[in-house]
């Protein structure tokens, strides 16, 4: 590692950073409360594509959008668990069971849109400031998972409409998934035996 | 925040086990949880909604570093003057290329960070802070806390508190210069001029030439015209013990650093270091004692730039009445007689004046400098306060008052000039003719 040269106060490590205060909160600095506005547009996203898909949802679901910006303390807590889980409920229980939507794509993105800007603030500190390095990393992980999505949704979009049934193979596949998800899912594996 | 006189350059700490973040348990959760409604429900959608997150999970997990990283942080210069910057570099090893890492410096008195957040993003493992220490002292610079993050923010280490890196800020001496004799010099290496001719800098007469004169001091003008050798006489040189006492047993008035308006310890100390740089880069010699102040060492007299860096070591030691029991018969002890003792006080305490008065009985020229700060004025809005300050305004003129009537000159610290003029009365004074008894 190439040495730098040493830092002073004349020459500026960083821009000076601008902060926001609510009350008597913290400081934000603007690229955390982008993070905050990039989670809320997620919500508005996956809740755009879900209007869309259900044909229409109580009015009342819309108040999701003020959560993530109302919350922004809390970023690093279950909380976000909570209100992704009222989101993908709301699809199970609004979407007709048995049909494919291609509006389920622009869910998906909204949903990792909102999962990866909740997880990068709950990082750092509220006045932090992410570099260019960081975000364009960030950028090129959610392209790749992102085309998971589109290759889950052509799969989809062929097998839709043909009348499959819960086979026993679907069973297995499902609880295989969910065996390897709990295998990586551990912290302390357990030591192998001699 | 003072600390003991050990500096602490650098500071390093394990950051732990890596454990997994909220957003990692929350993909495992969803994905998991979904993948199963949607192969129950027969809603692929939904499958196709959770597999970015099921995506996310898996690499985060895949990539789980095993190794634990260490937290180093150092800071490049741990003696500073008021004002001066330093850096600290904040550093995580080993740290893998997919890791990020949040260093962050807690704010600390008197220390200004840059950024202004102190929160700063690791880049190659490594990441910088500026910090400026703004009034004299031995502080910590603040705690500075670091964490990693794995991919995905699937798992991160800390935030961990390294262990506080500490400084020691000299005081930047006030201008201060004075043309004025130092009194009763008797050393031999000095630039104070002496009664006596000798091997010196300062022109005396010129003399006929006598046996042991230097070739180079023949006059040959004079020489010349007389047909004589003349040379030039000179008077010899010599240096002065000068004594400084400084109290320390109050700081008054808002602390706001080197850019801001002084307390009255900020006055005295910086006062104190002016004086020292003065007459120690003379060729005098000096002393310094303080008053009030505890864990303050015995400063032995010396002389020279390396004595004028232990004075202001000495001074950045000092913590404001943290001994109220000492009443300075300790720092008054063993003086020179012939020393000029300098006090340097904004006569808050009357043991300062107490000091002076025994001082002056012992028959040693003292010069009392008063230090009190020309911004500090009495708050309007409180009669009470107001009434008190008056009160004690009306005591300290008193106090001021019977040490001239007892001798010793009281000068307000005005800067460069605040001596000369005291100086040379007491030059003039001590040269004057005495009545003394037979």
């Amino acid at each position: 590692m190439s040495e730098r040269p040493p830092v002073s106060m004349s020459t500026p490590v960083a821009t000076k950073t601008r902060t926001l205060r609510f009350g008597t909160g913290p400081e934000w600095s603007s690229h955390q409360l982008a993070l905050t506005a990039a989670n809320t547009l997620g919500v508005g996203m996956y809740l755009a594509a879900l209007n869309v898909a259900a044909g229409g949802f109580p009015g009342a679901c819309w108040l999701l959008l003020v959560v993530p910006a109302t919350t922004m303390s809390f970023a690093g807590s279950g909380l976000s668990l909570g209100v992704m889980g009222v989101l993908l409920y709301g699809w199970f229980i609004l979407v007709p069971a048995g049909s494919f939507t291609w509006w389920s794509l622009p869910a998906a993105a909204g949903l990792l849109l909102s999962h990866s800007a909740a997880s990068l603030s709950a990082t750092a500190p509220p006045t932090a400031r992410f570099s260019r390095n960081q975000l364009r990393r960030r950028l090129r992980a959610h392209l790749v998972a992102l085309s998971a999505a589109v290759v889950m949704a052509a799969g989809a979009a062929v097998l839709s409409g043909r009348n499959l049934g819960p086979s026993p193979v679907a069973y297995a596949i499902g609880l295989v998934g969910v065996a390897a998800g709990l295998w990586l899912a551990r912290t302390n594996p357990p030591r192998p035996r001699d | 925040m003072l600390v003991p006189s050990r500096r602490q350059k650098r500071s390093s700490r394990a950051l732990g086990a890596w454990q997994p973040t909220a957003a990692h348990v929350r993909a495992l959760v969803l994905s998991a949880a979904a993948a199963v409604a949607a192969v129950i429900g027969r809603r692929a959608d939904l499958l196709v909604i959770v597999a970015p997150l099921a995506v996310a999970a898996a690499w985060g997990q895949l990539a789980r570093p095993r190794v634990e990283s260490t937290g180093t942080a150092e800071i490049a210069t741990t003696t500073l003057r008021e004002g001066e910057a330093s850096t600290i570099v904040v550093r995580a090893e080993p740290m893998g290329d997919d890791l990020e890492g949040v260093a962050t410096l807690a704010l600390a008195p008197w220390v200004e960070r840059r950024p202004s957040t102190g929160t700063v993003m690791m880049e190659d493992g490594r990441a910088a802070i500026a910090v400026r220490t703004t009034r004299w002292g031995r502080r910590q610079v603040g705690t500075v806390s670091l964490s990693l993050t794995s991919t995905w923010d699937a798992f991160r280490v800390g935030p961990v508190d390294l262990p506080d890196l500490s400084t020691e800020t000299l005081p930047v001496p006030a201008a201060f210069d004075t043309t004025a004799p130092t009194p009763h010099p008797r050393g031999v290496v000095g630039q104070n001029r002496s009664s006596r001719p000798g091997s010196g800098s300062e022109f005396n007469t010129i003399r006929e030439f006598h046996p042991g004169d230097r070739l180079r001091r023949i006059h040959w003008p004079v020489s010349m015209r007389t047909g004589r050798l003349h040379v030039t006489s000179t008077y010899t040189d010599e240096d002065a013990h000068v004594f400084v006492l400084l109290d320390a047993y109050s700081d008054l008035g808002p602390r706001e650093g080197i850019d801001g308006r002084p307390t009255s310890l900020d006055v005295t100390v910086r006062a104190a270091g002016a004086i020292a740089e003065h007459f120690l880069r003379s060729g005098d010699r000096l002393t310094l004692r303080t008053v009030g102040a505890a864990d303050v060492p015995l400063l032995p007299i010396g002389s020279g730039t390396g004595h004028l860096r232990r004075v202001l070591d000495l001074l950045a030691s000092i913590a404001p009445a943290t001994e109220r029991r000492d009443e300075g018969e300790r720092a008054i002890r063993g003086i020179d007689p012939m020393a000029l003792c300098l006090v340097l006080t904004p006569l808050i305490d009357p043991s300062m004046v107490e000091l002076s008065h025994r001082l002056a009985a012992r028959g040693l020229t003292v010069v009392l400098v008063d230090t009190f700060p020309p911004h500090l004025v009495d708050n309007p809005q409180n009669a009470y306060q107001s009434l008190a300050w008056r009160v004690r305004l009306l005591s300290r003129e008193a106090q001021v008052s019977s040490l001239i009537a007892r001798g010793v000159p009281v000068v307000p610290w005005r800067g460069p000039g605040s001596l000369d003029h005291v100086l040379r009365d007491v030059a003039r004074r001590s040269a004057a003719p005495r009545l003394v008894r037979r």
